[in-house]
């Protein structure tokens, strides 16, 4: 019989054949009052037109929130939402908080423990003590 | 003792020796007797009497107040003796006070004697000490004061700004150039100041810098232009007539002003003029004249004090004193203030009709939980099953909750 090819499922992978932004809506809350909140006025009235034509697919909701420090929230396809609070910085720090913000998967922050993930099974198989040489006592 | 140490300190302290001086024990335990925390004349009175006293009054209080109603009974007998309401409606009775004031003694009404009287239920209508009115009254001393500035913040176009700025300098150079202070262009003019011709001989003025680069010369196309425009403006403010005090104070306020009233119409027919000016002339852009350096402070002030006369319009300090030309005033005149909410920003505006970015929403009032579930469609379900269980929809039930409007 010739040799049978592996029944493999295709696996999904975001940017192999078509990449999808995780980050569907991003909120902008400002105050006007608040001195912590002059940066982020200033991003919205200067930054925040070119960051929006450069990202049509992510949507932009800009709305004042009195008497409470500027906050940047993120919203994301797995249902997820991040918020950084952007008080008292300046528009290119709150771009680069946009920025990663934009670039999230809205996944928990985790700390990775094993570094390489695989599904292929191990190469030269599973340690077990009732295989190789033995242990001399 | 504790209580003896402040009045030995302040032994000390009133005898300013700087040796060390001893005090015996007596002369400490006698300063000890006489140190007091409280007035002592008051400490000979026991305490509910200095608490009735507080509440009901002292004897002398209250003596005095019966030498007043008595008083105020005699008053009123030798009123019916006079004949009761021609007394009364009489002279104003007036008393000299210890520092040489004034004062008017207020008329005793006798209820039984005046048969029109009313008593009043509530104090509208009637004078009270302190009100704005009486402050007013007791300030001006019945004189009546009128602003200089318009009521109304005039709103023009850059042209505009710039024809007013022009027929201001040509004023201003004109009295420079007659050698009167530049101060007098705001000064008040009759309506003769305001006349056709003599809007044309100033729309008509043209400034130029001088062939040397040093000064400014202006010349007119019209002969006795200039001496008509220096006789318009007047050379000396009208001294202001002592007016007698107004009784009925009311009145005087709602009274119209006559004059101030003209004088504004007529400066409102100088800006009408000014509009017609431009629609009919075509050569109005002259840039050059307004590159010209603005010499003196006092130039600059009279600019802004005509400028506010005429508009409203105030220029700020920093705007004055940063300004060396003509057209950096027009630039400050131009700038608009500053917006309080940044939702009335022009960048924000732009940026909400912007075709290129419909992925932006801009809400101008703070989103609640409320807006979101409208947003979804889900709260006019969350709102019927509300008031089907008899709960407030916004807001609670707790009697002192600040009622919400939707």
């Amino acid at each position: 019989m010739p040799l049978q090819a592996l029944r493999t499922v295709a696996k999904p992978q975001n940017g192999v054949g078509a990449f999808i932004l995780q980050c569907k809506r991003l909120d902008f809350h400002y105050c006007d009052w608040a001195g912590s909140s002059k940066g982020m006025n200033a991003f919205l009235t200067k930054t925040l037109p070119a960051f929006a034509a450069r990202n049509p697919g992510i949507e932009l909701h800009v709305s004042p929130r009195p008497g409470r420090h500027p906050v940047l929230r993120g919203a994301y396809i797995n249902g997820c939402h991040k918020a950084i609070c952007v008080r008292n910085m300046q528009p290119a720090e709150i771009l680069d908080k946009v920025q990663l913000l934009k670039a999230g998967s809205g996944e928990k922050l985790r700390r990775e423990r094993r570094p390489v993930k695989s599904a292929n099974e191990s190469v030269r198989g599973v340690w077990s003590p009732f295989h190789g040489g033995g242990y001399k006592v | 003792m504790r209580a003896s140490r402040p009045a030995e300190q302040a032994l000390r302290l009133a005898t300013s020796s700087t040796t060390q001086r001893y005090t015996c024990r007596a002369c400490r335990a006698q300063a000890a007797r006489q140190f007091h925390t409280s007035v002592p004349r008051e400490a000979e009175v026991p305490f509910y009497k200095r608490l009735q006293e507080t509440l009901f009054g002292s004897k002398q209080a209250q003596n005095a107040e019966k030498v007043r109603e008595e008083k105020r009974g005699d008053r009123s007998v030798e009123l019916r003796g006079k004949g009761g309401e021609e007394a009364e409606a009489g002279a104003v009775e007036v008393k000299m006070g210890k520092n040489g004031q004034r004062y008017e003694i207020a008329a005793l009404v006798d209820p039984d004697l005046t048969k029109n009287y009313t008593p009043a239920t509530t104090w509208d209508g009637l004078q009270r000490v302190g009100s704005e009115e009486w402050v007013k009254a007791r300030a001006d001393r019945g004189e009546q004061y009128v602003g200089f500035v318009p009521k109304t913040r005039v709103e023009l176009t850059e042209k505009q700004w710039q024809l007013l700025l022009h027929d201001i300098m040509v004023e201003i150079l004109v009295l420079q150039k007659a050698g009167r202070p530049v101060g007098q262009i705001c000064y008040p003019r009759g309506l003769e100041g305001y006349g056709p011709s003599e809007l044309l001989d100033v729309c008509n003025g043209e400034i130029a810098p001088s062939a040397d680069g040093t000064g400014i010369t202006i010349s007119f196309s019209t002969d006795g232009a200039r001496k008509r425009m220096l006789n318009a403006i007047p050379s000396r403010l009208s001294e202001p007539v002592p007016q007698e005090p107004v009784l009925d104070e009311q009145e005087s306020l709602d009274a119209p002003i006559e004059d101030a009233g003209e004088l504004i119409s007529a400066q409102e027919e100088h800006m009408l003029f000014m509009d017609s000016h431009i629609a009919a002339s075509q050569d109005r852009s002259r840039p050059t004249w307004m590159k010209i350096p603005i010499t003196g402070p006092h130039v600059k002030i009279a600019l802004a004090k005509r400028i506010l006369q005429l508009t409203g319009r105030r220029l700020s300090d920093r705007a004055l004193s940063t300004s060396s030309t003509l057209s950096d005033l027009h630039h400050h005149l131009l700038a608009r203030p500053k917006t309080k909410k940044l939702s009335q920003a022009p960048e924000i505006e732009i940026l909400r009709s912007n075709v290129k970015t419909p992925n932006v929403t801009f809400k101008s009032n703070r989103q609640t939980p409320i807006h979101k579930e409208k947003a979804i469609g889900r709260w006019k379900v969350i709102e019927e099953e509300l008031i089907a269980r008899g709960l407030p929809v916004t807001g609670s039930r707790w009697q002192g909750a600040k009622v919400t409007v939707e």
